[in-house]
């Protein structure tokens, strides 16, 4: 048994890999890409579309967006396992993560010229050292003052980066421009013109969707030094080398405050500095910046409560309704009950909401429940249980509050729910009804009671545990239909956001929890199998 | 088993029965109508006839009131002239002392035209211009412009019934991802910092020019390169600390320049501030990059942040980058809950505070409070159920609460324009797409002609139901920007025929598609972003001109997902979008310099003109404004003759209030949170569940 399950959470590594990393390759071959909302954003509307470019490219260095997909990846992976190799993280003020910089990206088209590496110096910081008996607040001192100036010379940097790439992309466009005329300067035809530009520039299209000069291009390109656009090309290509110095500087700094420790490690240590074990770092949302861990904290506890809730009535209605409609079989008792049930499992939920709001929550007819939400307009000055206040008024407080605006969500997440679990487990009563020994212990004269308690249904349960278990899943994922209309800011609305915004870590966050839940969820129907039926063994 | 009646069969009988009633019974229900209609119709002709016999005894008397009221302005007439010469000479005395003070301070000027006669307003605290202290201003001769004090452009306070008091709920259509400042970034966002965090300056709510508010005066060098401003004496921010010159470096340097505060996008706003140096407590001077026609604009409209409250976040820099809700300022509310370990977080109502120390005009309502329902349906039953007092429907919400009538007596419906609506345009791609193909609409005949074909007040009336107006230009019609003499470009077929046959298009084949000279047809792709019906019916409706006139139009309904991608690669022949602004003056560079086809601006029409190109360059070099007015207006000219964009039609704000909500003024910049307040007294008490 215990091989079993150690095998079964092996099998889970692989198999959480595989799927997040499909997932991954989705989001990131679907339009727009990666992080398409927050690139969005940053561009800004109207008014601030000038330094687009400059933006973008300050959102993906953040995030590390303009690294190879594979190698953000194997970043993210590296991020989300307990087990990490290398560095330790510090854990910072206010909780953030400290760790050592990452590379600078390299000058962009340097392989044009053939001095610029050579230029290049590459200073070498002196291992930095805390007094002995330097205090907390000093250490965070010398920390904040190095991380800003790095932090500065390093946004330079990105913007010399910038400029430069914007000098390229225009000197790609006058030598295409150039190319695509004949002696007379007549625009050539179009085919001579794609011809004569793949022959210049190599490619026909130097761009990528977003209009940024293909690396490949750049490799492979040999400059046409004569062009007039070029001279900006090279000055701005020196102008980097200088901030690229300046940058490795700061950077060098930087990287030995830190090796210096100027705060606690997170996570447990197993070998210094090489292997240690420690909390999985989720990441953050790429639009707000705020870590996925807080947002599905938000998150989760409503779709617990309204899940908590539904889940347990569906089974407390269907299960019994399932063993009166197996013990009555073929009678008005259960073609009735099938019939209702279908009929509610057919009703469109995004029907049913909207008609639960129009009358049910509407002044104008009903207007029993609140139209949404899950607390009143004052819930935070309510007591928590029912109360009378002094004045001999009644207050309904923050649980019966809370209750009363659930009422129409958990009455939509449930009316669906009777109809596959009632049938599954009339199907299973029914199944055993026919058996054998069924027959044997009426035809003893066993009570019918008895006979469906303790012998039909116990027998029945097997079904029932492998529908037991996919509930885990559908409780963390929340609904996006009875989350919208009801205005609950459950998972199911984080995660559609997430998709909508292609927010990769949430999404991957998400998927990450959900598939270790669902994992454990069936590894745990198994073992319950070998305890409700003896029969079943694993060794 | 097979021959015997079954539940089954019985299910379905019954269903059948219920059908049938169910049709007779309608039948019987429009029968009915059809009756009361006849009923109506007769008894409304009898009591036209009344009217009609009522009206003609009415416009006698009227005739007769008017007599009476000639006769009395006469004696009114007298009086008053006796007295204005009385008045002008108390002026002449006073004016002459005024120019003695003026003479011998520095040079000054008159505001910002804020309150038409120059009276100062009631509220505010009197100053006379010649009172205001000018020694803090460069000695250079620069000219110092004195703003009236920052007051109510309509005051509550002189409506009748007027009661102070109650939380006014506004109910947002999206969910505010923060409210912290410069880290905020949808619109709702944005109107929660408007009513707590101020700014140097604001636009003033009619005119819309820039007007001081935590500003009491400015220096703006006539190159210019910089700005001195001295701030308020009695401005403080919501804890009572005094606002003062090192706030507003900090907010700039520390803030928004700050490589560790993640403001992208604010700091591409104030790209063109250099620095910001405190030259005393409450004076400050900003230095610019360039001589920019938005220079004054950018200096004086970021909000101003404490820099004791906002200092210790800003040392932790990821503690303000992650936070939702730090949100602290001067304005005339604050958050109700200020407490950083517990911040407002999505999914929480926005409660938002008086601020008891506000310097200036005293809010009326006690509370704001901002709540999201995102479901349109859900959203209009909490607001007539009484959870809120302001909505924002969409239209054809207005439409079906236009028949309700118990809905009017309770709500006012507001449809104005302001200077943040925005329009909606068809984007024509005049120049190459990557594929190295240009389109038809590389002809201005051919732009202008599409234009023609396309009647603009059909879909205004038919498909936007009337809540919008006809557009000229890139520049909205409440602003100064905009040229009033353009006339739209009527709906003319015969025109579009005209000028696509001198573009070479005509039907040299009778198969009723238009060809050019090497015998291409007419044929182009309409891009639009699907899931909004209203677009769907207006890319329709010009498919069916485009039939009309001899054009192929192939639909290219597109994920909203894609659209930047298609809009960055120019891979289009025409796409439908719309534009909002949130200025009244916008830059014209982004959208229609040649500049800005290149790298990802957003000229993705790729319209190329050197005149545009010069007026552009003109016109943001231009300090002056009225100078700066007639290169705009020059520019709206071009644009109109030439149709980058057909402009489909202008936008409006579109707002439910309640009959509580008193002194909600419709202004050019939108709405003023500081001005209206809530009748308690009437209509009975508002459900809160």
């Amino acid at each position: 048994m215990i091989t079993y399950i150690l095998r079964r959470i092996l099998i889970m590594i692989p198999t959480l890999i595989g799927m997040t990393f499909l997932l991954y390759a989705l989001v990131a071959i679907a339009p727009g890409g990666i992080g398409a909302g927050a690139r969005f954003n940053a561009s800004g509307g109207q008014a601030g579309n000038r330094e687009a470019a400059l933006q973008k490219a300050a959102l993906e260095d953040r995030f590390g967006l303009d690294d190879h997909l594979v190698v953000q990846y194997v970043h993210w992976l590296g991020r989300v396992s307990p087990v990490k190799f290398g560095w330790q993280d510090q854990v910072g003020p206010g909780g953030t993560r400290v760790k050592l910089p990452k590379e600078l990206k390299a000058i962009p088209a340097a392989n044009w010229f053939d001095d610029i590496e050579a230029t290049v110096a590459h200073p070498k910081a002196e291992p930095y050292e805390f007094a002995s008996d330097a205090t907390e607040s000093h250490k965070a001192s010398v920390f904040r003052r190095v991380s800003s100036e790095f932090a500065e010379t390093r946004a330079d940097y990105l913007v010399a980066r910038v400029k430069l790439e914007t000098a390229i992309s225009s000197y790609f466009t006058e030598l295409r421009d150039c190319v695509s005329v004949d002696d007379e300067g007549e625009r050539l035809p179009r085919v001579k013109r794609r011809n004569a530009v793949r022959e210049t520039i190599g490619t026909n299209s130097y761009l990528d969707d977003e209009r940024n000069v293909k690396k490949g291009v750049i490799r492979r390109h040999e400059p046409v030094r004569t062009q007039p656009a070029f001279a900006e090309v090279e000055r701005l290509a020196r102008a980097m080398v200088e901030q690229r110095e300046k940058t490795l500087k700061a950077r060098e700094t930087y990287e030995s405050v830190v090796r210096a420790k100027p705060f606690d490690t997170s996570g447990f240590t197993l070998i210094p500095n090489t292997l240690s074990v420690g909390k999985p770092d989720l990441g953050s949302s790429l639009l707000t910046s705020e870590p996925v861990e807080d947002l599905i904290a938000r998150a989760l506890p409503v779709t617990l409560l309204l899940n908590g809730i539904a889940i347990p009535i569906i089974y407390f209605i269907a299960i019994p309704a399932g063993m009166l409609a197996a013990t009555k079989q073929g009678k008005f008792v259960d073609t009735g009950l099938g019939t209702i049930m279908i009929g509610l499992y057919s009703i469109p939920i995004v029907w049913a909401g909207v008609l639960a709001i129009g009358y049910l929550a509407n002044n104008a007819y009903l207007g029993w429940f609140p139209v949404n939400g899950l607390h009143g307009a004052n819930a935070d000055a309510y007591l928590f249980l029912p109360s009378f206040a002094a004045d001999g008024s009644w207050h309904r407080g923050y649980l019966l509050d809370t209750l009363w605006h659930i009422c129409l969500p958990v009455l939509c997440l449930v009316y669906g729910g009777f109809a596959v679990l009632s049938k599954q487990t009339r199907a299973a009563m029914l199944e055993n009804f026919n058996a054998d020994y069924v027959r044997t212990a009426r035809a003893k004269g066993v009570a019918p009671r008895n006979v469906v308690w303790a012998h039909v249904f116990r027998n029945s349960l097997l079904p029932l545990i492998t529908m037991f278990v996919s509930i885990f899943p559908v409780m963390l994922s929340g609904s996006v239909v009875i989350e919208r209309i009801f205005s609950v800011p459950g998972m199911g609305s984080l995660l559609i956001d997430a998709i909508n915004q292609r927010e990769i870590e949430i999404i991957l966050a998400n998927a990450l929890i959900i598939g270790v839940v669902n994992i454990f969820g069936l590894l745990l129907a198994d073992i319950l199998y070998a305890v409700a039926d003896p029969r079943i063994s694993y060794n | 088993m097979q021959n015997r009646f079954g539940i089954k069969d019985f299910v379905i009988v019954l269903l059948m029965l219920i059908v049938l009633v169910m049709q007779a019974l309608t039948m019987l229900a429009s029968d009915r109508e059809y009756g009361e209609r006849q009923k109506t119709d007769s008894a409304l002709t009898k009591s036209n006839a009344v009217v009609t016999t009522t009206m003609q005894r009415f416009d006698d008397s009227v005739k007769k009131l008017s007599s009476e009221i000639d006769e009395f302005s006469n004696i009114v007439d007298g009086a008053l002239r006796q007295n204005n010469e009385q008045i002008v000479a108390a002026l002449t005395t006073l004016s002459g002392r005024i120019d003695a003070v003026i003479a011998s301070g520095v040079r000054t000027s008159d505001g910002t035209p804020s309150n038409a006669d120059g009276i100062s307003l009631g509220d505010g605290p009197g100053l006379s211009r010649a009172n205001v202290d000018t020694s803090w201003a460069r000695e250079d001769g620069t000219e110092v412009t004195i703003s009236e004090p920052w007051t109510y452009s309509s005051n509550p306070r002189r409506d009748p019934g007027y009661t102070a008091g109650g939380e006014f709920v506004e109910i947002f259509e999206g969910q505010p991802r923060k409210i912290t400042p410069y880290r905020f970034s949808d619109v709702y966002g944005r109107r929660v910092n408007d009513a707590i965090i101020e700014s140097l300056g604001w636009y003033d709510p009619t005119e819309l020019t820039v007007r001081g508010r935590l500003a009491e005066a400015w220096q703006y060098a006539d190159d210019g390169m910089w700005l001195r401003v001295k701030i308020r004496d009695e401005a403080i921010f919501s804890d009572g600390t005094p606002v003062e010159a090192h706030d507003v470096a900090f907010t700039f340097h520390d803030v928004i320049f700050n490589p560790q505060i993640e403001a992208d996008r604010d700091r591409s706003v104030y790209y063109n501030i250099d620095k910001v140096t405190p030259i005393s407590n409450k004076v400050v001077e900003f230095t610019f990059k360039n001589t920019n026609s938005d220079n004054l604009e950018q200096a004086m409209l970021f909000r101003v942040m404490p820099e004791h409250y906002y200092r210790e976040f800003i040392d932790t820099p990821n503690t303000f980058n992650n936070s939702n809700g730090l949100t602290m300022g001067s304005g005339p509310f604050r958050l109700a809950n200020l407490d950083p370990n517990n911040q407002w977080a999505p999914g929480q109502d926005i409660r938002l505070v008086r601020n008891e120390n506000y310097w200036g005009p005293t809010p009326p309502v006690d509370r704001l409070r901002f709540r999201v329902i995102s479901d349109g349906q859900a959203r209009l039953t909490a607001y007539s159920n009484g959870q809120g007092d302001m909505m924002r429907p969409s239209a054809d919400q207005i439409m079906r609460k236009r028949e309700d009538q118990s809905f009017k007596d309770r709500f006012d419906e507001r449809v104005w324009y302001n200077m943040r609506g925005g329009y909606a345009f068809i984007a024509w791609q005049t120049g190459e797409k990557p594929d190295g193909t240009t389109t038809p609409f590389a002809d201005q005949r051919v732009r202008l002609a599409m234009t023609h074909l396309i009647d603009r007040d059909r879909i205004i009336r038919d498909i936007s139901y009337g809540l919008a107006r006809p557009r000229t230009g890139p520049f909205s019609s409440t602003s100064k920007q905009s040229n009033s003499d353009i006339e739209p470009w009527p709906y003319d077929m015969d025109r579009a025929k005209e000028l696509l046959a001198e573009a070479g298009w005509t039907d040299t084949d009778g198969d009723n598609v238009l060809e050019n000279e090497e015998g291409d047809e007419f044929e182009f792709e309409f891009t639009y972003s699907n899931g909004q019906e209203s677009t769907e019916r207006t890319v329709s409706y010009i498919g069916e001109q485009c039939a009309k006139i001899g054009i192929r139009m192939k639909k290219n309904p597109i994920d909203w997902a894609i659209m930047t991608t298609k809009l960055n690669t120019r891979e289009f022949d025409c796409i439908t979008l719309a534009w909002s602004a949130s200025k009244p003056e916008s830059d014209p560079n982004q959208l229609w310099h040649s500049d800005s086809i290149e790298g990802q601006g957003d000229n993705f029409t790729q319209w190329n003109n050197p005149e545009a190109d010069r007026l552009i360059d003109i016109g943001s070099q231009t300090v002056d404004f009225d100078e700066r007015m007639a290169v705009w207006h020059q520019l709206h000219e071009l644009i109109h003759q030439e149709q980058p964009y057909t402009f489909l039609m202008e936008l409006p704000w579109r707002r439910f209030t309640t009959k509580e909500t008193k002194n909600f003024k419709e202004y050019n910049s939108g709405i003023e949170y500081h001005e209206f307040w809530k009748d308690s007294s009437g209509m009975g008490e508002t459900l809160s569940p």
